[in-house]
């Protein structure tokens, strides 16, 4: 019994000595690893999750870990080659686009893919910080115009810097457009609305409702 | 005086630099950078630091005990800063030559508790109290070993003079030194080191101001200047112990290069100068180990550390004082 | 000089002890009688006698006073009282003091202490350490008896809360 605790006694003591010096070699170890940076590695790498030695910091505006081109971040619209559906407006679950269609007469262009451009963007505007980053717009557009960038540092000071406009028109362009189309319209009720209403067909006849239901599963 | 005034100026440049020394340490430990922004590689940091808190508030609640609140961090550091008062600088500049010297150095750091009791107990604030306890609790025990392991030294060479102490040990560089003229003191000094720790409320003694349990413990409630004073008396102890150190086992202000022959290093590397320096290399490389022993260990827990004083330091000390007074008579004889 | 430094800690000790006579605040008397245990050490190393300072330090204001410290703000802060004390029997209590004072006073003046020769004693710890152990040795391993019953009886008290 005696025997035994003072066993233990000493047990501790060695014990307390030997762990004390095994974590001051380790301490040491990574002391004068410090000299050296870590490498940058790739998640893509062998040896990426191997132990690395040294400084692990990456000193972020002075220097950054490279970003794949792939990165889901900030959101760009090519807006030379956008049609302004409005189908990323529809399906974006934050309504985080804003976008104000300005229609046109005729077909004032082409995008690079060959889709006719009969719609003018007056007002494109994404607001990234709605924005939950998950890409649905990128994959309803027609034209692949909205993509997704590797830019992710566009923190600024003011929430509304955060509202990114792509439109390239100014006040007086959409002016223009506007009364153009408006002309356009005008011109088309005087000629062409007459016909319309002799036949009388519109008001006589309601369109048929249309049937959007989806099938819902019957119940058991 | 000189020698007090040299340690008064040495302290607060020391303070700077151990601040930013131990951070970087710690980064490095960490595998981090530790600061980079303010000057190159960030040594202007500790100086921006301590700007900023000199402009700090001097803010006392309004349930504090005011006077002691107000002088306990002067008492803190006044004690601490009294044990510098007998430290030799080198082999022109002793410091008072009292008898008695080292003695009083124990005797005088010991004081340093009441000003932590009397800070903890004006905060009225139970984590400040409770750090205060656990200080006077530590303090007192780690007393106990600090002073049989001093003694060992004492009993060895004779004298309660930190110079005389000095002297013995000057000749030869290295092996003149106490702890390689007396192996035996290894442990006496292994003993001295781990209650220095306690002593100076360093990690994995840090009980008092355990800054992830307490708080901060009993500087909980000071800002601006007055917890600069607690800080620079942390630092201060730290130094203090460090030299202490030095003196004792490594030689004190004697250069630790042995004459070779014909090649008189040890005249070479002597002298005033080169003297002081010896010695604050010395402490210096200690506070690295202190420092160094801060970020690898966990702090004690309050059962531990009591233990850790009362059923191994102290039996082994006084074992080590005995077997310290035979090796001495066995010299002699 | 060293009449200024004289008057200096006179001056320290007596604000020491009225503040603790005076003080209704007992952790407030705790530090003041500190003060005053520092200034009588102060008055030691006046009178050439070093290590009585020291040892006055080390004792007295480091070990005795905390542990008084101590033990008040333990037993107040634990029942939630105010450390709070009243003084009584005030006029009683100065008369004896003076009665008492002016006795010291007269034994002192009256004796022949052997003073006017200040001696600076080059050796004084050698010669207290010869002393301890040859002509009072009975006295000094008393003590070290006396302290070590002390420590025993401590250690089984301690014991004993600590089994129940």
């Amino acid at each position: 019994m005696v025997v035994d605790e003072l066993m233990s006694y000493f047990l501790n003591i060695s014990d307390s000595i030997k762990t004390t010096f095994k974590g001051m070699a380790l301490s040491i170890l990574y002391f004068f690893n410090a000299r050296k940076k870590r490498q940058k590695k790739y998640l893509t790498d062998e040896n990426y999750h191997e132990k690395a030695g040294g400084i692990f910091t990456v000193q972020y505006p002075k220097e950054s870990i490279p970003i794949p081109d792939n990165g889901r971040y900030q959101l760009h619209n090519e807006i030379d080659d956008c049609i302004v559906c409005d189908k990323c407006a529809k399906i974006c679950p934050v309504d985080c686009i804003n976008i104000e269609p300005v229609r046109s007469p005729e077909v004032f262009g082409q995008t690079s893919d060959g889709t006719p451009l009969r719609i003018h963007a007056a007002k494109f505007d994404i607001d990234m910080s709605k924005c939950c980053f998950c890409g649905l717009c990128t994959v309803v557009c027609p034209t692949e115009c909205l993509t997704m960038t590797k830019e992710f540092d566009f923190s600024t000071s003011d929430i509304l810097d955060h509202n990114f406009s792509f439109s390239k028109m100014n006040e007086q362009e959409i002016a223009e457009k506007k009364k153009a189309f408006n002309d356009y319209q005008q011109q088309k009720a005087k000629t062409a609305l007459p016909a319309i209403g002799s036949s009388g067909l519109a008001s006589k006849k309601p369109a048929i409702k249309p049937v959007f239901k989806p099938k819902m599963p019957k119940k058991k | 005086m000189i020698s007090f005034l040299f340690y008064l100026a040495f302290l607060l440049l020391f303070v700077i630099a151990a601040v930013y020394a131990e951070r970087k340490t710690a980064a490095f430990i960490q595998s981090r950078l530790g600061p980079m922004e303010a000057g190159p590689k960030g040594v202007l940091q500790t100086i921006a630091d301590l700007l900023k808190m000199l402009q700090k508030e001097d803010i006392s609640a309004t349930a504090v005990d005011k006077f002691p609140f107000l002088i306990a961090p002067v008492i803190v550091f006044s004690a601490v800063f009294a044990g510098y008062s007998v430290l030799p600088v080198n082999a022109g500049l002793s410091g008072s030559t009292i008898e008695s010297g080292l003695f009083l150095l124990l005797a005088i750091v010991s004081l340093d508790v009441l000003g932590i009791l009397m800070a903890g107990w004006a905060s009225n604030n139970k984590y400040s109290l409770y750090g205060a306890m656990r200080s006077v609790a530590q303090i007192v025990s780690y007393e106990i070993p600090l002073g049989l392991s001093v003694l060992s030294v004492v009993i060895i060479t004779g004298t309660l003079d930190l110079q005389k102490i000095s002297f013995l040990q000057q000749g030869n560089g290295l092996p003149d030194w106490n702890i390689v003229q007396h192996p035996l003191l290894i442990f006496s000094f292994v003993i001295f080191f781990i209650s220095g720790l306690a002593e100076s409320n360093r990690t994995p003694f840090d009980l008092p101001e355990s800054e992830s349990e307490l708080i901060g413990g009993y500087h909980t409630e000071y800002s601006g200047f007055r917890w600069g004073i607690f800080m620079l008396s942390e630092y201060g102890m730290m130094l203090l112990l460090s030299i202490l150190g030095a003196i004792l086992f490594f030689g004190g202000w004697n250069s630790p290069l042995p004459n070779i022959g014909g090649l008189k290093l040890y005249e070479l590397t002597s002298g005033m100068v080169l003297g002081t320096f010896w010695l604050l290399a010395k402490a210096l490389v200690l506070i690295f180990v202190q420092m160094w022993l801060r970020w690898t260990l966990p702090r004690l827990r309050v059962d531990q550390l009591m233990s850790l004083s009362w059923k191994y330091l102290t039996p082994i000390s006084l074992l080590m004082l005995f077997i310290c007074a035979v090796w001495k008579w066995w010299l002699m004889s | 000089m060293i009449g200024i430094i004289h008057i200096f800690i006179s001056v320290l000790i007596l604000l020491g002890v009225s503040i603790i006579v005076l003080s209704n605040n007992i952790v407030h008397a705790a530090y003041a009688l500190a003060l005053t245990l520092v200034g009588v050490a102060g008055m030691y190393v006046l009178m050439n006698a070093e290590l009585l300072a020291v040892v006055q330090i080390l004792i007295y204001a480091g070990g005795v006073v905390i542990l008084l410290a101590f033990g008040v703000m333990l037993t107040n802060r634990l029942r939630g009282e105010k450390v709070v004390t009243d003084s009584g029997n005030k006029w009683i209590g100065a008369i004896i003091s003076i009665v008492i004072f002016l006795g010291f006073a007269y034994l002192i003046q009256s004796t022949d202490f052997g003073a006017g020769e200040i001696r600076t004693p080059s050796d004084q710890i050698q010669q207290i350490g010869i002393a301890f152990l040859t002509k009072h040795l009975l006295a000094f391993e008393l003590i070290a008896f006396i302290l070590l019953v002390a420590l025993v009886g401590a250690a089984y008290l301690a014991k004993m809360s600590s089994d129940e």
